[in-house]
């Protein structure tokens, strides 16, 4: 695995301790037995601090993502967020919760087609039961610092991909979260638009204050991490 | 409530929303409600025109003496109390069973006296006339009688022919000895009283005629038309509380129960039986809305990613479910009052009743505002119901694996 930047990477040293993941195991019933996708894997994500995951298809980096969004739960093991188990949540517990300290971006922007970019960027908050006007304001904000002033009455099918992408981020944050997850979200884009993606996660990390944790394939991108580890058949290739 | 929110930018976007099997779910409740409010309506229809041909013989409410004599009708309705204030007029009448004979036959018959002056405002006899005049005067000395249409036919009387009423006067000092009195009378008209019953043995002449018939200055009772009709059950309790049992009220409603007992009932059962109809296309609201649950997996996805609460989810569909069960019953009464139009057109081709056990020959169809409001509950219930299985299946969904492809 020498094509990967170097692994580990600086836990810096200020903030405190956001998300710890204790021995996470996540298995699936196969017909011939169970298979482990994550092997009692552990991780301690500090606040303001930018982490991502890489490793190949298939070594768990996705599935991990998901535990420790609360998207998904993991078979044995503890995730806890500033000292709170979040593996003992009801699944209505984590919506709230997820609603108001998490942000997600995915390789597939998942717009809805029926709405505008607007009304995307405006879902998290209508789902919360924020407040129109103020959630109207931030999402105007966001679209107009991520260059989409002009499109902001405009359906996805009417966006470029890059366009899509920096919408379904600005989705992700309409709500200031504290935590921004990302799984691939460069993957679907070309390289010009994947930098510009690039660039904006680092600028939204700097101007928030946003912990960042980042699953990819692309080592241009994953080399722009100050932290970096990678996952192999379900475990820490190196920690 | 983003939950219409989405819902309404999903039907927006009307050609990925209504896809072939909401249509098909939703033309599948349009024909069941369609077909309910016809049913109802034509139930209901049939009652009310069955009901205005009753009252129009009987009036809305009918008080008989009992112990004391009516002598004077206005100081009667004084006792009423406020339920005077609801009658609209009042006829006195006398009624007497005798025999008719005319054309060389002779049948029983139930000879009604009535203020023929009144025959116009309580019984409405200018309504039923099939055939003949609606005038009271005497002619060539003869007074007029208004003959049931069925008696009419039986003895094969024309309008301006002559018949004879024999009634049977028993002496007071015997039990035994009767003389018969016999009056001779012109068929002013033939008329169509609604029932059978009534066509086939009543005739209508004027008081006075049938008093000095008898030798009394008596009279039955009183028929009474009220201001509305369809409270006539409640007015009569409070006349019979207000005047004492020496008096016996009833109202139009009481007089032909076993009629309208029977509409109202068979009116229920068919409820229930078009109503299968519904039961049947809301399993197709359970399935398209389990293929919807299933095409919007992603949607679902995101929304529980974004932070909406199982809970949601089912709220979310159970509203999709119900969307489309509020759109099949707009259509529904929509195509239902196009059913009742159609009915009633196609009734003056293909006649429905026999006319000679009831005066209706045709069908009005009537819409009533608590019909469709029972037709909406329950649709509206059953596609609720429909709608559990898929909503909550739906909030079952893990979030992962719809947000895995695009």
């Amino acid at each position: 695995m020498n094509e990967f930047p170097p692994i580990g990477g600086m836990i810096p040293s200020k903030g405190g301790l956001l998300l710890e993941a204790k021995t996470i195991t996540r298995s699936y019933a196969k017909e011939a037995g169970s298979m482990d996708v994550l092997k009692g894997v552990n991780l301690q994500i500090y606040e303001g601090e930018a982490v991502c995951i890489v490793g190949s298809s298939g070594a768990g980096k996705s599935t991990l993502l998901h535990i420790l969004g609360t998207l998904d739960r993991p078979t044995l093991g503890k995730v806890s967020f500033e000292g709170v188990d979040l593996t003992r949540k009801s699944a209505a517990e984590l919506a709230h919760f997820r609603s108001k300290t998490m942000g997600f971006v995915f390789q597939f922007h998942h717009l809805l087609p029926e709405m505008t970019a607007i009304e995307n960027v405006l879902l998290p908050c209508r789902i919360a039961g924020d407040n129109n006007a103020d959630s109207l304001k931030s999402a105007n904000a966001l679209l107009d610092q991520f260059g989409l002033g002009a499109r902001k009455s405009h359906y996805p099918s009417q966006l470029s991909g890059g366009e899509q992408q920096r919408v379904a981020i600005a989705r992700a944050l309409v709500r200031s979260p504290k935590i921004l997850f990302a799984d691939e979200p460069t993957g679907n884009l070309d390289s010009s638009n994947a930098r510009l993606i690039q660039d904006l996660f680092f600028q939204l990390k700097r101007e928030r204050k946003l912990t960042l944790v980042v699953v990819t394939h692309d080592l241009n991108f994953a080399g722009r991490f100050p932290r970096c580890l990678e996952l192999k058949d379900g475990m820490w290739l190196k920690y | 409530m983003f939950h219409l929110w989405i819902l309404s930018k999903y039907a927006v976007s009307w050609r990925r929303f209504f896809d072939i099997p909401i249509i098909l779910t939703v033309i599948g409740i349009t024909i069941g409600v369609g077909v309910l409010v016809l049913a109802m309506s034509a139930f209901s229809g049939f009652e009310t025109s069955l009901k205005n041909a009753l009252i129009e013989v009987v009036g809305d409410v009918s008080i008989f003496q009992r112990g004391k004599k009516i002598e004077n009708p206005a100081a009667l309705i004084k006792q009423f109390g406020p339920a005077g204030k609801q009658v609209e007029s009042t006829m006195m009448f006398i009624t007497q069973e005798s025999l008719i004979a005319g054309q060389g036959k002779v049948s029983g018959v139930l000879m009604h006296g009535v203020e023929k002056e009144k025959a116009g405002t309580v019984l409405n006899l200018k309504n039923h006339i099939i055939a003949g005049s609606d005038s009271w005067e005497s002619q060539g000395g003869y007074p007029a009688a208004f003959v049931g249409k069925d008696l009419v036919n039986r003895l094969g009387l024309k309008p301006g022919d002559l018949f004879k009423v024999i009634l049977p006067k028993p002496k007071k000092m015997s039990a035994v000895d009767i003389t018969p009195m016999i009056k001779t009378f012109y068929l002013a008209a033939s008329v169509d009283l609604g029932k059978y019953e009534f066509n086939s043995r009543f005739i209508f002449v004027d008081l006075p005629i049938v008093q000095q018939l008898l030798g009394t200055k008596s009279i039955s009772g009183l028929r009474i038309k009220l201001k509305n009709s369809d409270e006539a059950g409640v007015w009569a309790q409070k006349m019979q509380e207000k005047i004492g049992w020496s008096y016996a009220v009833s109202d139009w409603k009481q007089t032909n129960r076993n009629y309208f007992s029977a509409i109202e009932y068979e009116k229920k059962v068919m409820f229930f039986i078009v109503l299968i109809i519904i039961i049947a296309s809301s399993f197709n609201v359970s399935t398209t809305l389990y293929v919807t649950v299933l095409k919007r997996y992603r949607d679902i996805s995101l929304m529980k990613t974004l932070g909406a609460r199982p809970r949601d989810i089912v709220i979310f569909f159970c509203m999709h479910g119900l969307f489309l069960g509020v759109l099949g019953l707009g259509l529904g009464i929509l195509t239902g009052l196009f059913f009742c139009y159609v009915f009633e057109v196609l009734q003056k081709v293909f006649p429905l009743l026999p006319s000679d056990i009831y005066r209706l020959s045709f069908v009005t169809t009537e819409v009533r505002l608590e019909d469709l409001g029972m037709i909406s509950a329950a649709t509206l219930l059953i596609c609720f119901f429909s709608t559990l299985i898929p909503s909550i299946r739906g909030s079952f969904l893990p979030p992962v694996e719809g947000l895995k492809y695009e």
